[in-house]
Protein backbone atom coordinates (compact mmCIF):
# COMPACT_ATOMS: atom_id res chain seq x y z
CA UNK A 1 0.00 0.00 0.00
CA UNK A 2 2.73 2.43 1.00
CA UNK A 3 4.84 1.43 -1.98
CA UNK A 4 1.93 2.10 -4.28
CA UNK A 5 1.48 5.55 -2.76
CA UNK A 6 5.12 6.26 -3.37
CA UNK A 7 4.88 5.42 -7.05
CA UNK A 8 2.21 8.01 -7.67
CA UNK A 9 3.81 11.22 -8.87
CA UNK A 10 2.52 14.69 -8.20
CA UNK A 11 1.81 16.48 -11.42
CA UNK A 12 3.85 19.56 -12.11
CA UNK A 13 2.31 22.88 -13.11
CA UNK A 14 3.89 22.82 -16.56
CA UNK A 15 1.95 19.74 -17.51
CA UNK A 16 -1.39 21.28 -16.71
CA UNK A 17 -0.78 24.72 -18.00
CA UNK A 18 0.18 23.50 -21.42
CA UNK A 19 -3.54 23.87 -22.12
CA UNK A 20 -6.27 21.60 -23.37
CA UNK A 21 -5.57 19.56 -26.48
CA UNK A 22 -7.93 17.43 -28.49
CA UNK A 23 -10.65 15.99 -26.30
CA UNK A 24 -9.17 17.29 -23.03
CA UNK A 25 -10.48 20.30 -21.21
CA UNK A 26 -9.85 22.15 -17.98
CA UNK A 27 -12.32 22.58 -15.16
CA UNK A 28 -12.28 24.29 -11.78
CA UNK A 29 -13.62 22.33 -8.83
CA UNK A 30 -14.12 24.86 -6.07
CA UNK A 31 -13.48 27.13 -4.23
CA UNK A 32 -17.20 27.96 -4.11
CA UNK A 33 -18.41 24.40 -4.67
CA UNK A 34 -20.20 23.14 -1.52
CA UNK A 35 -18.30 19.86 -1.53
CA UNK A 36 -14.86 21.36 -1.94
CA UNK A 37 -14.62 23.12 1.45
CA UNK A 38 -12.95 26.34 0.23
CA UNK A 39 -10.39 24.26 -1.56
CA UNK A 40 -9.88 24.71 -5.25
CA UNK A 41 -8.72 21.96 -7.58
CA UNK A 42 -7.87 22.67 -11.16
CA UNK A 43 -8.76 19.54 -13.09
CA UNK A 44 -7.82 18.48 -16.55
CA UNK A 45 -10.36 16.06 -17.91
CA UNK A 46 -10.58 13.75 -20.86
CA UNK A 47 -14.28 13.11 -21.12
CA UNK A 48 -15.11 12.13 -17.56
CA UNK A 49 -11.68 10.81 -16.73
CA UNK A 50 -9.35 12.99 -14.68
CA UNK A 51 -6.03 13.33 -16.45
CA UNK A 52 -4.39 15.56 -13.89
CA UNK A 53 -5.30 17.66 -10.89
CA UNK A 54 -3.65 20.68 -9.34
CA UNK A 55 -4.60 21.89 -5.88
CA UNK A 56 -4.90 25.50 -4.83
CA UNK A 57 -5.40 25.46 -1.05
CA UNK A 58 -4.85 29.18 -0.47
CA UNK A 59 -8.48 30.20 -0.10
CA UNK A 60 -8.70 29.32 3.57
CA UNK A 61 -5.14 29.93 4.69
CA UNK A 62 -5.46 32.52 7.42
CA UNK A 63 -1.89 32.56 8.66
CA UNK A 64 -2.49 31.53 12.28
CA UNK A 65 1.22 31.01 12.81
CA UNK A 66 1.87 34.66 12.13
CA UNK A 67 -1.11 35.89 14.11
CA UNK A 68 -0.02 33.89 17.15
CA UNK A 69 3.44 35.45 17.10
CA UNK A 70 1.93 38.76 18.16
CA UNK A 71 -0.20 37.43 21.02
CA UNK A 72 0.10 36.02 24.51
CA UNK A 73 -0.73 32.35 25.23
CA UNK A 74 -4.07 33.29 26.81
CA UNK A 75 -5.06 35.26 23.71
CA UNK A 76 -3.88 32.40 21.54
CA UNK A 77 -6.22 30.04 23.40
CA UNK A 78 -9.11 31.96 21.88
CA UNK A 79 -7.43 31.95 18.51
CA UNK A 80 -6.64 28.24 18.59
CA UNK A 81 -10.26 27.12 18.44
CA UNK A 82 -10.73 28.99 15.20
CA UNK A 83 -8.40 26.52 13.52
CA UNK A 84 -11.17 24.07 12.83
CA UNK A 85 -14.94 24.35 13.03
CA UNK A 86 -15.61 20.75 13.97
CA UNK A 87 -12.96 20.00 16.59
CA UNK A 88 -12.44 23.42 18.11
CA UNK A 89 -12.18 22.09 21.67
CA UNK A 90 -9.59 19.55 20.66
CA UNK A 91 -7.46 22.29 19.16
CA UNK A 92 -7.86 24.19 22.41
CA UNK A 93 -6.64 21.14 24.27
CA UNK A 94 -3.60 20.66 22.06
CA UNK A 95 -2.59 24.29 22.39
CA UNK A 96 -3.13 24.35 26.14
CA UNK A 97 -1.14 21.15 26.68
CA UNK A 98 1.75 22.46 24.60
CA UNK A 99 1.90 25.68 26.62
CA UNK A 100 1.57 23.76 29.91
CA UNK A 101 4.47 21.56 28.98
CA UNK A 102 6.66 24.46 27.86
CA UNK A 103 6.01 26.50 30.98
CA UNK A 104 5.94 23.56 33.37
CA UNK A 105 2.44 24.27 34.64
CA UNK A 106 0.81 21.64 36.84
CA UNK A 107 -2.84 21.30 35.83
CA UNK A 108 -5.35 20.47 38.61
CA UNK A 109 -6.94 17.03 38.56
CA UNK A 110 -10.45 18.42 38.19
CA UNK A 111 -9.47 20.55 35.18
CA UNK A 112 -7.96 17.46 33.55
CA UNK A 113 -11.26 15.61 33.87
CA UNK A 114 -13.20 18.56 32.47
CA UNK A 115 -10.79 18.81 29.57
CA UNK A 116 -11.22 15.16 28.69
CA UNK A 117 -15.01 15.31 28.91
CA UNK A 118 -15.14 18.34 26.64
CA UNK A 119 -12.67 16.92 24.15
CA UNK A 120 -14.62 13.66 23.95
CA UNK A 121 -17.91 15.47 23.42
CA UNK A 122 -16.26 17.51 20.70
CA UNK A 123 -14.98 14.36 19.06
CA UNK A 124 -18.39 12.72 19.17
CA UNK A 125 -20.12 15.67 17.54
CA UNK A 126 -17.41 15.79 14.91
CA UNK A 127 -18.09 12.14 14.05
CA UNK A 128 -21.81 12.85 13.85
CA UNK A 129 -21.09 15.61 11.35
CA UNK A 130 -19.00 13.16 9.36
CA UNK A 131 -21.97 10.81 9.24
CA UNK A 132 -24.26 13.64 8.16
CA UNK A 133 -21.99 14.82 5.39
CA UNK A 134 -21.49 11.32 4.05
CA UNK A 135 -25.27 10.81 4.04
CA UNK A 136 -25.69 14.05 2.16
CA UNK A 137 -23.02 13.07 -0.31
CA UNK A 138 -24.68 9.77 -1.05
CA UNK A 139 -28.10 11.35 -1.47
CA UNK A 140 -29.56 10.27 1.88
CA UNK A 141 -30.86 13.64 3.02
CA UNK A 142 -32.84 12.30 5.99
CA UNK A 143 -29.63 11.02 7.52
CA UNK A 144 -28.07 14.43 7.11
CA UNK A 145 -30.92 16.14 8.95
CA UNK A 146 -30.97 13.52 11.70
CA UNK A 147 -27.23 13.76 12.27
CA UNK A 148 -27.28 17.52 12.53
CA UNK A 149 -30.30 17.31 14.80
CA UNK A 150 -28.45 15.01 17.22
CA UNK A 151 -25.35 17.18 17.01
CA UNK A 152 -27.42 20.09 18.25
CA UNK A 153 -27.90 18.41 21.65
CA UNK A 154 -24.15 18.48 22.14
CA UNK A 155 -23.90 22.03 20.84
CA UNK A 156 -26.53 23.06 23.40
CA UNK A 157 -24.32 21.63 26.10
CA UNK A 158 -21.34 23.54 24.75
CA UNK A 159 -23.35 26.72 24.78
CA UNK A 160 -24.31 26.17 28.39
CA UNK A 161 -20.81 25.34 29.53
CA UNK A 162 -18.55 27.53 27.41
CA UNK A 163 -20.84 30.22 26.06
CA UNK A 164 -20.19 29.37 22.44
CA UNK A 165 -21.88 26.71 20.34
CA UNK A 166 -19.19 26.09 17.76
CA UNK A 167 -16.28 28.17 19.03
CA UNK A 168 -15.83 27.77 22.80
CA UNK A 169 -13.79 31.00 23.06
CA UNK A 170 -10.71 29.39 24.52
CA UNK A 171 -12.54 27.31 27.13
CA UNK A 172 -9.59 24.97 27.57
CA UNK A 173 -6.79 27.39 28.25
CA UNK A 174 -3.23 27.05 29.56
CA UNK A 175 -3.35 26.11 33.23
CA UNK A 176 -6.76 24.44 33.17
CA UNK A 177 -10.16 25.57 31.99
CA UNK A 178 -11.93 28.93 32.11
CA UNK A 179 -14.92 27.99 34.27
CA UNK A 180 -16.30 25.02 36.17
CA UNK A 181 -19.38 23.21 34.89
CA UNK A 182 -22.57 25.11 35.67
CA UNK A 183 -25.14 23.24 37.79
CA UNK A 184 -27.56 23.10 34.90
CA UNK A 185 -25.14 21.01 32.87
CA UNK A 186 -25.83 18.04 35.17
CA UNK A 187 -29.54 18.16 34.38
CA UNK A 188 -28.88 18.26 30.64
CA UNK B 1 9.90 -3.97 24.83
CA UNK B 2 9.18 -0.89 22.75
CA UNK B 3 11.51 1.21 24.86
CA UNK B 4 14.28 -1.10 23.85
CA UNK B 5 13.40 -0.55 20.22
CA UNK B 6 13.68 3.24 20.59
CA UNK B 7 17.06 2.91 22.30
CA UNK B 8 18.18 0.52 19.59
CA UNK B 9 17.28 2.99 16.85
CA UNK B 10 19.04 5.86 18.60
CA UNK B 11 22.19 3.81 19.13
CA UNK B 12 22.08 2.78 15.50
CA UNK B 13 21.88 6.39 14.32
CA UNK B 14 24.56 7.56 16.74
CA UNK B 15 27.00 5.00 15.46
CA UNK B 16 26.51 6.10 11.84
CA UNK B 17 26.18 9.88 12.01
CA UNK B 18 27.32 12.78 14.12
CA UNK B 19 24.08 13.52 15.92
CA UNK B 20 22.59 14.73 19.17
CA UNK B 21 19.73 12.55 20.41
CA UNK B 22 17.07 12.70 23.05
CA UNK B 23 14.54 10.07 24.05
CA UNK B 24 11.39 11.65 25.40
CA UNK B 25 9.21 8.60 25.57
CA UNK B 26 8.98 5.13 24.15
CA UNK B 27 7.34 6.46 21.00
CA UNK B 28 9.00 9.86 20.76
CA UNK B 29 12.55 10.58 19.66
CA UNK B 30 14.43 13.77 18.86
CA UNK B 31 17.50 13.89 16.67
CA UNK B 32 19.65 16.89 15.79
CA UNK B 33 22.12 16.52 12.96
CA UNK B 34 24.36 18.45 10.57
CA UNK B 35 23.09 19.86 7.32
CA UNK B 36 25.69 17.90 5.37
CA UNK B 37 24.33 14.55 6.57
CA UNK B 38 20.78 15.32 5.47
CA UNK B 39 20.42 13.05 2.46
CA UNK B 40 22.34 10.16 4.00
CA UNK B 41 20.49 10.35 7.30
CA UNK B 42 17.09 10.63 5.64
CA UNK B 43 17.58 7.76 3.25
CA UNK B 44 19.01 5.66 6.07
CA UNK B 45 16.01 6.36 8.31
CA UNK B 46 13.66 5.70 5.43
CA UNK B 47 15.20 2.29 4.91
CA UNK B 48 14.87 1.67 8.67
CA UNK B 49 11.07 1.93 8.51
CA UNK B 50 10.38 5.64 8.79
CA UNK B 51 8.24 5.61 5.70
CA UNK B 52 5.94 8.48 6.46
CA UNK B 53 7.01 12.12 6.47
CA UNK B 54 4.09 13.51 8.41
CA UNK B 55 5.15 17.15 8.51
CA UNK B 56 7.91 19.61 7.86
CA UNK B 57 8.28 22.90 9.64
CA UNK B 58 10.64 25.81 10.17
CA UNK B 59 11.62 27.63 13.33
CA UNK B 60 13.01 31.08 12.74
CA UNK B 61 15.81 31.97 15.20
CA UNK B 62 16.24 35.62 14.28
CA UNK B 63 18.85 36.56 16.89
CA UNK B 64 20.97 33.54 16.12
CA UNK B 65 20.64 34.09 12.36
CA UNK B 66 19.49 30.52 11.71
CA UNK B 67 16.53 28.61 10.41
CA UNK B 68 15.78 25.29 12.00
CA UNK B 69 14.28 22.82 9.54
CA UNK B 70 12.28 20.07 11.21
CA UNK B 71 11.17 16.76 9.74
CA UNK B 72 8.59 14.69 11.59
CA UNK B 73 8.90 11.04 10.65
CA UNK B 74 6.56 8.23 11.56
CA UNK B 75 7.36 4.58 11.49
CA UNK B 76 4.40 2.30 10.82
CA UNK B 77 6.24 -0.84 11.84
CA UNK B 78 7.70 0.43 15.15
CA UNK B 79 5.05 3.07 15.97
CA UNK B 80 7.67 5.70 16.70
CA UNK B 81 7.57 9.41 15.96
CA UNK B 82 11.02 10.77 15.24
CA UNK B 83 11.82 14.44 14.85
CA UNK B 84 14.84 15.36 12.79
CA UNK B 85 16.24 18.84 13.19
CA UNK B 86 18.94 20.74 11.44
CA UNK B 87 20.01 24.37 11.42
CA UNK B 88 20.80 26.30 8.29
CA UNK B 89 22.07 29.78 7.63
CA UNK B 90 19.41 32.44 7.55
CA UNK B 91 21.05 34.68 4.96
CA UNK B 92 21.43 32.08 2.28
CA UNK B 93 18.95 29.35 3.19
CA UNK B 94 19.55 26.35 0.98
CA UNK B 95 19.07 22.71 1.84
CA UNK B 96 18.76 19.52 -0.14
CA UNK B 97 15.33 18.30 -1.11
CA UNK B 98 14.01 15.04 0.32
CA UNK B 99 11.67 14.82 -2.65
CA UNK B 100 13.54 11.79 -3.97
CA UNK B 101 13.07 9.91 -0.68
CA UNK B 102 9.50 10.64 0.36
CA UNK B 103 8.08 11.73 -3.02
CA UNK B 104 5.10 14.02 -3.45
CA UNK B 105 4.53 14.10 0.27
CA UNK B 106 7.78 15.96 0.83
CA UNK B 107 7.38 18.00 -2.30
CA UNK B 108 4.25 19.82 -1.17
CA UNK B 109 5.72 20.62 2.26
CA UNK B 110 8.84 22.01 0.65
CA UNK B 111 6.73 24.13 -1.66
CA UNK B 112 4.96 25.65 1.32
CA UNK B 113 8.17 26.37 3.21
CA UNK B 114 9.78 27.84 0.11
CA UNK B 115 6.86 30.19 -0.24
CA UNK B 116 6.59 31.28 3.39
CA UNK B 117 10.27 31.38 4.38
CA UNK B 118 12.10 31.68 1.07
CA UNK B 119 14.14 28.53 1.59
CA UNK B 120 15.64 26.96 -1.51
CA UNK B 121 15.28 23.20 -1.71
CA UNK B 122 17.88 21.97 -4.14
CA UNK B 123 16.53 19.17 -6.28
CA UNK B 124 12.85 19.98 -5.92
CA UNK B 125 11.58 20.60 -9.42
CA UNK B 126 8.36 22.40 -8.52
CA UNK B 127 8.56 25.29 -6.08
CA UNK B 128 5.77 27.34 -7.60
CA UNK B 129 3.47 29.40 -5.33
CA UNK B 130 1.03 27.30 -3.35
CA UNK B 131 -1.06 29.53 -1.08
CA UNK B 132 -0.27 33.06 -2.14
CA UNK B 133 -1.46 34.78 -5.25
CA UNK B 134 0.29 37.72 -6.95
CA UNK B 135 2.66 38.11 -4.04
CA UNK B 136 5.80 40.16 -4.62
CA UNK B 137 6.70 41.08 -1.01
CA UNK B 138 9.23 39.28 1.18
CA UNK B 139 8.43 35.76 2.43
CA UNK B 140 5.60 36.49 4.86
CA UNK B 141 6.28 34.07 7.73
CA UNK B 142 9.75 35.32 8.58
CA UNK B 143 9.94 36.72 12.07
CA UNK B 144 11.32 40.04 10.86
CA UNK B 145 8.47 40.56 8.42
CA UNK B 146 6.10 43.09 9.94
CA UNK B 147 2.77 42.52 8.29
CA UNK B 148 1.14 45.55 9.90
CA UNK B 149 3.68 47.83 8.26
CA UNK B 150 3.49 45.98 4.99
CA UNK B 151 -0.30 46.21 4.81
CA UNK B 152 -0.21 49.90 5.71
CA UNK B 153 2.33 50.75 3.03
CA UNK B 154 0.80 48.55 0.40
CA UNK B 155 -2.90 49.13 0.78
CA UNK B 156 -3.43 52.52 2.46
CA UNK B 157 -2.91 55.98 1.07
CA UNK B 158 -1.17 58.57 3.24
CA UNK B 159 -2.74 61.47 1.35
CA UNK B 160 -6.23 60.10 1.77
CA UNK B 161 -8.28 61.88 4.45
CA UNK B 162 -9.78 58.66 5.86
CA UNK B 163 -6.73 56.43 5.68
CA UNK B 164 -3.95 58.68 6.93
CA UNK B 165 -4.79 57.72 10.52
CA UNK B 166 -2.88 54.48 10.02
CA UNK B 167 0.40 56.43 10.08
CA UNK B 168 -0.22 58.21 13.40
Amino acid sequence: MINKMKERKVTGISQIESGPTGTEYEMFFGPAHPGSCNFSVKLKLDGERIVSARADPGYLHRGFEKLMEYRTPMQNAVLSDRLCILESLNWNLVHAEAVDELMGIDVPERAKYIRIIMAELSRIQSHIVWYGVVSKGTGFDTGFKMAFGYRDYILDLFELITGGRVYPAGYICPGGVRKKFPNKAKEK
Amino acid sequence: MKKAKAVEIIEDIESKFKVECRIQGEQRLWVKFDKGDLMDACSYLHSKGFEHLSAMSITDWVKEGKYEVTYHLWSYSNKILLTLKTKINRKNPTIGSVDSIWGGNAQIHERELHEFFGIKFEGNNDLSPLFLEDWDGPPPFRKDFNWREYVRDEYYDKQNEREKGYWD
